[in-house]
């Protein structure tokens, strides 16, 4: 396809938007994990494959529609994070005083869960990847066709991100949210329970996640080891749209869908994670600090 | 007088062991023996950077991977004695060039940063090797295992070495303090930028010297093996596991998951890389100085209690 | 020779004027003191003067040298040591080990581990924390670290020491130590000293002349009796005038 193709084709828009609407949602759960509590959650992406599994199991074994099972699978992994929380991460947030010790103790601590997780599917389902069919209805409009799975991931990545984005906004919870990511000291002062604003943080982000994965699984074949490169994704986003920002975050994610998707049109898919870590690389190279450093004293 | 002894006498039986190893020719034990040496070679460079100066590497096998590449790719036109210190040079050359920016980064940033920028030159060969069609590289006529031994050996004792100047010297001193506090190193004269390109280049060059000779040993390069992110996870586990502050603790670590390797990777690797995870979680939440922070601080309480 | 002249110094943060346009000298064994409510400037001049920031305008002259931008390693290789408002200790390094970092890296002096050793153990005995010289700084209490922190300025064989802010949380007690400390080590090593302080009466009664600033420009300048008299300075501070 010759560049003007590639930039005027609105299949590769489509393309792009659906990517971005999945980064954007899979960043929002690791803005409130991270924002929160400022713990590194490498383990991040491996919610999105455990969701796309959940959804597989649901599928195959009852018939479930993964929409229907979105949910549920929802569910299952917001108890996961309240399970983790409970045995592993209050205790490292009450145990580790200075921050930059608390972030990479944490960043340790999620590589070995991420691994643990990872391989642990891996002996369950082996590491072949899997795909099941789901509305495979190709609709034509103009001259864009698009599978119904794809357009249904689309509708509900944007209703997600909406969802949590009016949340956060005019809620009372998302505002003691949004305190605590950027005055956990003043958040406490005025009455908020950061505690319990950090269960629900968990609770929410990775379930979240889950759902991105039901998404994913409904679109692309899916194995243990998906989970990295939308973890990339997720931390890429949330430096360029700055931490606790919902709705930059979509801009950002959007951002990143479109590089991706026309990037790999117009060279190869074997750049993708070229281009990926490339532009991770680069984000974190030029904003040494990352846009989270807690502002200091007037 | 004790601890001080032991240390040293310990060496001198393991340097024992390992020289006297090839002549019981026992290919598996030669084997284990080279796999222990590798990873302590590995483990001990990669503390010279980051138990010094407190800038964690997650990447650090993109060194090995240039090493490994080196080689591979100047096989059969360079002999073996300029390829592997080559690998190892151009490994010191990529952290120079690379080191300047990413330094600058702290704390767990720099962390995902090295992990990013691993995979990313990981993703590049890919491509590249795929551009010029090509998917794997075959090295035929390589040395056997005991020339392979000798070599890594050597490495192991440059490693050791170097990690001991390291920690004796006005240089390590400096590293230290840049880890300790780098604002206050910096007003007390230490010149931080340039020391931590020091570390970063002197953790490199014996990585990329490893991964040449490993090279020789599987005959076969792959972009994705040879820079597989398990290797660079390895040595922070080794080192984790090991902790205290001296030269020892990669020495424990690197036996540690060696022997824990022996007996689990070929029969079921993805149950090993679940211990190793969990061994992770658990050492970050309970230990967090490794088996000798571990040890030292109960030796510690027990001398203050003897008071 | 001046031993440290400030020439028009100015630092723009994005369109705040921290430091506006001041200029003073200090001489050679001279103690003066900075004075000046919170976010006057004081702590920001001093970052200028030891190379953690760079001035937007101006020169800073250290013995005749223009130091305005130099990395602050260079600077403190110089001669120029420093103190914290919030102590930098080295956590997990012994006292001595602290001290050593000053000792190898503060001069040229000390470069080989024996003599830097020795040099530690004599600034320990000077500041009185010989029994403390192996007991990790992050055990020790504020007091004693900021006493760490003094010795280890000092320990870099600094000929101008700032001191910023050195008696902050302190009992009067302890006030009155660390003041004779520090009088004592300006008198035996000639140093010359730049003190910020909000403890009135040790500001006071170790400086020999005081410069003022308020919001980023000097308001006054001279000897504490001046200071303490002059109206511009009670209009600033107690908004009235004498």
């Amino acid at each position: 396809m010759g560049v003007l193709d590639v930039l005027f084709s609105g299949q590769l828009l489509f393309a792009a938007l659906l990517t971005g609407a999945l980064y954007a949602i899979v960043a929002v759960g690791l803005n409130m994990v991270y924002g929160t509590m400022r713990l590194l959650n490498v383990a991040h992406g491996d919610l999105v494959m455990i969701g796309a599994y959940g959804a597989y199991w649901f599928f195959t074994g009852f018939g479930l529609s993964p929409l229907a099972a979105a949910p549920v699978v929802a569910v299952g992994c917001a108890l996961l994070g309240l399970v983790l929380y409970r045995l592993l991460f209050a205790q490292l947030l009450r145990t580790t005083g200075n921050p930059v010790q608390l972030e990479a103790r944490s960043l340790l601590l999620f590589f070995g869960l991420s691994m643990v997780i990872q391989n642990i599917m891996a002996t369950l389902e082996t590491a072949t990847p899997r795909a099941y069919q789901y509305l495979e209805v190709v609709y034509r409009v103009g001259g864009l066709a698009m599978t119904g799975n794809r357009l249904a991931a689309l509708l509900v990545a944007l209703a997600v991100c909406i969802a949590v984005a009016l949340f956060l906004r005019f809620s009372v919870f998302g505002l003691a949210l949004r305190g605590v990511i950027e005055r956990p000291d003043a958040a406490r002062i005025v009455g908020v329970n950061v505690e319990r604003v950090h269960w629900v943080s968990v609770v929410l982000g990775f379930g979240v996640a889950g759902v991105a994965g039901v998404l994913v699984s409904m679109m692309e074949q899916f194995s243990p080891f998906i989970g990295f490169p939308f973890t990339i994704a997720a931390f890429i986003v949330i430096i360029l749209a700055g931490l606790g920002n919902i709705a930059g975050g979509l801009i950002a994610g959007l951002l990143l869908g479109a590089i991706e998707v026309y990037g790999v049109a117009l060279t190869s898919p074997n750049w993708r994670s070229v281009l990926l870590y490339g532009i991770f690389v680069f984000v974190l190279i030029v904003l040494p600090k990352g846009i989270f450093a807690r502002r200091g004293r007037a | 007088m004790k601890p001080a002894l032991l240390p040293g006498s310990l060496w001198a039986v393991l340097a024992a062991v390992f020289l006297v190893l090839p002549f019981a020719q026992h290919d598996y034990l030669l084997g284990i023996g080279l796999s222990f040496l590798m990873w302590l070679a590995l483990t001990q460079s990669w503390s010279v950077l980051s138990s010094m100066t407190g800038y964690i590497s997650l990447g650090h096998v993109v060194f090995y991977g240039l090493g490994s590449y080196t080689v591979v790719v100047s096989w059969q036109q360079l002999p073996l004695w300029v390829s592997i210190p080559l690998g190892g040079l151009l490994a010191a050359v990529f952290a120079v060039i690379v080191g300047l920016p990413v330094l600058r980064v702290r704390g767990p940033y720099f962390v995902i940063l090295t992990f990013g920028l691993a995979e990313l030159v990981k993703y590049v060969l890919l491509a590249v090797e795929a551009a010029m069609g090509v998917s794997s590289r075959l090295l035929f006529g390589a040395p056997d295992l005991v020339q392979i031994y000798w070599m890594m050996l050597s490495l192991a004792v440059a490693s050791t070495a170097l990690l001991w100047f390291v920690h004796h010297s006005r240089f390590g001193h400096g590293l230290k303090s840049i880890r300790e506090n780098e604002d206050a190193a910096e007003t007390l004269g230490v010149p931080i930028t340039r020391y931590k390109l020091w570390a970063y280049m002197l953790s490199a060059v014996i990585p990329g010297m490893v991964g040449g000779v490993m090279a020789l040993r599987s005959t076969y390069f792959e972009a994705s093996q040879a820079f597989d992110p398990m290797i660079s996870i390895n040595m922070i586990v080794m080192a984790l596991i090991g902790g205290g502050t001296t030269a020892m603790g990669p020495l424990i670590g690197v036996a540690f998951l060696v022997a824990l390797s022996e007996l689990l990777w070929t029969e079921a690797p993805q149950f090993y890389m679940v211990i190793l995870g969990l061994l992770l979680v658990i050492f970050v939440m309970k230990l967090p100085n490794g088996l000798l922070g571990w040890h030292e601080a109960r030796r510690r309480k027990h001398g203050r209690a003897a008071l | 020779m001046k031993m440290l002249s400030l020439q028009g110094v100015s630092k723009n943060f994005w369109g705040l004027r921290a430091v506006s346009d001041v200029s003073f000298d200090v001489d050679q064994g001279q103690m003066v003191g900075l004075m000046g409510a919170n976010g006057a400037g004081k702590t920001t001049l001093f970052n200028l003067i030891t190379g953690h920031l760079a001035p937007s305008h101006g020169q800073i002259l250290l013995n005749g040298e223009n130091i305005a931008g130099l990395r602050p390693d260079a600077i403190c290789r110089r001669g120029v040591g420093r103190t914290f408002q919030i102590v930098k200790p080295f956590p997990g390094l012994s006292v001595r080990d602290n001290l050593m970092t000053a000792a190898l890296f503060g001069s040229d002096r000390y470069r080989n581990r024996e003599a830097a050793r020795q040099h530690c153990e004599d600034i320990l005995g000077e500041t009185g924390m010989s029994a403390l010289a192996d007991v990790p700084a992050s055990d020790l209490t504020l007091a004693r670290q900021k006493k760490l922190e003094l010795a280890r300025a000092v320990a870099t064989d600094c000929k101008l020491l700032l001191l910023d802010e050195v008696m902050a949380g302190l009992t009067p007690t302890e006030v009155a130590e660390v003041t004779a400390t520090i009088r004592q080590l300006h008198a035996a090593r000639g140093l010359t000293v730049l003190i910020i302080e909000h403890v009135m009466r040790a500001l006071m009664d170790l400086s020999e002349r005081i410069v003022v600033l308020h919001h980023g420009e000097k308001i006054a300048e001279g000897a504490p009796e001046e200071i303490a008299s002059n109206s511009r300075v009670h209009e600033v501070y107690f908004g009235e005038a004498v």
